[in-house]
């Protein structure tokens, strides 16, 4: 018990971590990339026509609203407010807001800022109940019941268009081939990614979520960091409400039932810790598109709609637990 | 006491305990032995392996080696049910008793041999009983605990351990939460429950207590154990001596004679939690030094300095300006860091990269409109973490996977950027290898050298005798001393930390 000995264990303390650790981080990064890989060769090989255009184009489509909202939905997580449960009740105001607006002669760009504007105050009310210690699931449950409440009252329940204008070029126009909401959902995706890793706002956020007490003492507001998160939610759901109105030309306050749980289940296939502090919007990305490609897969192969759901149920399963033991072994 | 049997007078008697976590060896053979109606003292620093030591015997930690007799029969004791089926019971230090449940319901708690269906008549006459023994006897066995004080929690939960019919009960610090006439009481029910033929365990800081009421004293060092020693035999001094032992002067940096102006001045402070206000100065590119066992309220003082504890009085003035930091972040802001004492909880980002950890706390500073430069960030915190002596080639792994003392050090380093005058540390090397300590206190010696004024609070009285260039004692929530460090001999200090008489 010299001192030497101590200094020689301390040593061996500081080298190279083991084995089972480097193992454990390899799996955490590549697990999704590598499972969407084998996913998508599997799909080639088995599914004849998947490579098809237009296949591909309803697949990315498909994808795009449901990984917008994702990509917002993917700050609240990591600022460890676990999930919101008003994503659907949110992008459908977007949509319910979106054509009135239109039809009373609002210019499309200035239309889509309002909605964005509309949402993001939505997120602000919400995060504030959050930050002042509202359980965020029923703060989120509560307000989804009041938007689709109003939104109800408003609209009578009837569908809403604003057929003097032409909306549909928003969802179907196709630069260079692909349809513009996969632009939109790139852009936001790397726009989110970088407000999450680049900025001090976005910092602070993972911060929060990875430990509050360690976060509060170094000086980060866990309700600023709350509430922002909340902002980039808003702003997601309301682009991703745009998208969809836009595509059908209409909307009604019953539009997207499954958009939560499926954002939700975009999220957490990601990767994305549902106790925050580790994850990224381009991790939910990538989520929500393993999603749509195994839904698509299933649906080419003619399994019943049941089958599907339970499968998808069962992969968010498998991969949260997966993530989540390894994760405890990594850290 | 039935089962004793002729072969051994000792009711417990283990030996050759070893157990080893990682590179600490907490329990290096030890031998411990106890009679029947006896108390034994546990003393020792903080990781001398007293605690270690009543793990093992309550069944939470298996020792790697040595065995465990009980009446002279040798035991299995590898789980805590076991432990308990063996007749030994733990009053633990924090209060394993459910609020919203009234006394009586809680004496009942985890108990074996319950009747099928407990009435309340029946239950109400059970607790009575036992709360009578602890001397709770004015409580309503309906009450519920939630209403209770700190110092009747811990004698209900001595009364609960009773309701187990226990023959070894360990104690482990009872009194650090209490005052001096509830102490007095606990005291008095372990003396009681020897009376009655229990064999006691007690484990604590507090000379005085082990000379009030223990058979003998056994002391633990550096996870060793000395021979026991009977208390009639020895008196406070011997005592400190055989705790000390040889110490390795040689871990502290040498102190440089740096008296700058006092920049810190605290006068008749009052803190929430401390029986009475504190005057203190610091200056320029000291270290202030805070010591005193669990609970003495040490602590309290820099938790006030960090605005984590309120100053309900009195003055307190940084470089002349009176300090207003209503929370942590506008403390910061003015250049008071405040290092946690827990680490895991609050000290570090376990998940998080290093320099993810050691930027969290300045990131604006490397920001431009907002947007991070991770180049500079990532130049800054290998600067910090290369005057800290944290490894630089791993600064992209995350901080949980480092050794505890690795861990410190970043917890430290983090405030580098953030241009601190004002230092404040709590147990700066708590749960850290000898080789990360020499590094720590050089550079919290080195922080003084750039002029900052340096606070550490720590029950660590070595540390805070090497390290520190004034030093102030706290005793059950008093301020009892301070003194420039060169008229503190350890010793001295020591006796000044566990008993308020010898100050």
């Amino acid at each position: 018990m010299s001192t030497q000995f101590d200094t020689s264990t301390v040593a061996t303390a500081s080298a190279p971590a083991p084995r089972s650790r480097r193992v454990a981080e390899f799996v955490i990064t590549w697990s999704l990339p590598l499972l969407l890989l084998l996913t998508l060769i599997i799909a080639t090989a088995t599914t004849p026509g998947f490579l098809a255009f237009a296949n591909l184009r309803g697949i990315l489509i498909n994808t795009a609203v449901i990984g917008i909202a994702a990509v917002g939905l993917t700050p609240v997580t990591l600022s460890g407010n676990l999930v919101s449960l008003a994503v659907t009740q949110q992008a459908m105001l977007a949509a319910v807001v979106f054509f009135p607006l239109l039809a009373v002669g609002v210019p499309l760009p200035l239309a889509i800022l309002l909605v964005i504007v509309i949402l993001a105050a939505v997120g602000v009310a919400q995060g504030v109940f959050v930050a002042v210690g509202l359980n965020p699931m029923i703060t989120t449950l509560a307000a989804g019941a009041i938007i689709f409440g109003l939104a109800t009252l408003v609209t009578g329940g009837r569908v809403v268009s604003a057929p003097a204008v032409d909306t549909r070029w928003l969802a179907l126009s196709s630069p260079l081939g692909l349809p513009l909401p996969i632009y939109i959902f790139i852009g936001f995706t790397i726009l989110t990614t970088l407000f999450i890793d680049r900025t001090v706002t976005g910092r602070k956020i993972s911060l929060a979520g990875a430990n509050r007490e360690t976060a509060r003492l170094s000086g980060v507001s866990f309700r600023s960091a709350t509430i922002a998160s909340f902002v980039v939610l808003g702003i997601g759901t309301a682009i991703s409400g745009i998208v969809v109105a836009a595509q059908a030309g209409q909307a009604t306050t019953l539009d997207l039932p499954t958009l939560t749980s499926n954002v939700i289940a975009a999220v957490l296939v990601g990767g994305t810790a549902i106790q925050g502090g580790f994850g990224s919007p381009l991790r939910s990305a990538l989520g929500a598109l393993m999603i749509a490609i195994f839904s698509q897969v299933m649906l080419l192969h003619d399994f019943s709609h049941g089958v599907r759901l339970a499968a998808v149920g069962a992969l968010v399963v498998v991969m949260v637990s997966v993530l989540h033991v390894i994760r405890k072994k990594a850290v | 006491m039935t089962e004793e049997n002729g072969q051994s007078d000792f009711r417990l008697r283990a030996t050759g305990l070893s157990k080893r976590y990682g590179a600490v060896q907490a329990l290096a053979d030890v031998d411990f032995d106890l009679k029947s109606g006896e108390v034994v003292a546990l003393l020792g620093e903080n990781g001398a392996g007293k605690s270690t030591l009543v793990k093992v015997l309550s069944g939470l930690v298996s020792p790697d080696s040595g065995t465990i007799e009980i009446g002279g029969q040798p035991v299995n004791i590898s789980s805590s049910s076991r432990s308990q089926a063996a007749g030994i019971a733990v009053v633990q230090q924090e209060y394993s008793t459910i609020g919203a449940l009234s006394v009586a319901e809680n004496l009942v708690l985890g108990k074996a041999n319950s009747p099928f269906l407990w009435t309340r008549a029946k239950l109400h006459a059970q607790a009575r009983t036992l709360l009578a023994e602890v001397g709770l006897e004015h409580i309503s066995p309906g009450t519920k605990v939630e209403e209770l004080s700190v110092a009747e929690m811990q004698l209900l939960e001595v009364a609960r351990v009773l309701s187990r019919d226990a023959k070894i009960v360990i104690f482990d610090e009872p009194t650090a939460a209490l005052s001096a006439r509830e102490t007095e009481k606990v005291l008095s029910v372990v003396k009681n429950l020897a009376v009655k033929g229990i064999s006691v365990i007690y484990v604590t800081h507090r000379l005085p207590e082990v000379f009030a009421i223990a058979d003998r004293v056994s002391i633990f060092r550096n996870g060793r154990s000395l021979p026991s020693v009977n208390v009639r035999d020895v008196d406070v001094a011997t005592v400190i001596q055989m705790m000390l032992g040889r110490k390795l002067e040689s871990m502290y940096p040498e102190r440089i004679a740096v008296a700058g102006d006092e920049n810190l001045v605290l006068d008749d402070v009052v803190i929430s939690g401390l029986s009475s206000p504190v005057t203190l100065r610091a200056r320029k590119g000291e270290i202030l030094g805070l010591t005193g066992q669990l609970g003495s309220g040490a602590d309290l003082v820099v938790k006030a300095l960090a605005s984590e504890t309120p100053i309900l009085g009195g003055s307190v003035t940084i470089d002349g300006s009176p300090m207003s930091a209503p929370d942590r972040a506008t403390g910061l802001a003015s250049g008071i860091t405040y290092c946690s004492p827990d680490r895991k909880r609050s000290g570090i980002f376990a998940g998080l990269s290093i320099v993810r950890n050691l930027s969290s706390s300045w990131l604006s500073s490397v920001a431009t409109a907002g947007v991070v430069s991770p180049r500079r960030e990532r130049a800054t915190a290998a600067s910090f973490a290369a005057s800290f002596a944290i490894d630089s080639s791993r600064l992209g792994s995350s901080v949980g996977k480092l050794s505890g003392g690795n861990q410190q050090k970043v917890a430290l380093a983090r405030w580098l950027g953030n241009d601190p005058k004002l230092f404040l540390v709590e147990e700066p090397t708590r749960g850290v290898d000898v080789g990360a300590r020499s590094d720590i206190y050089a550079k919290l010696r080195g922080l003084c050298e750039q002029g900052m004024t340096v606070v550490v609070s720590s029950s660590d009285t070595n540390e805070i005798h090497g390290l520190c260039d004034t030093i102030a004692t706290f005793y059950h929530g008093d301020m009892v001393g301070v003194r420039p460090a060169e008229d503190w001999t350890e010793d001295a200090l020591v006796a000044a930390v566990m008993n308020r008489s010898e100050k």
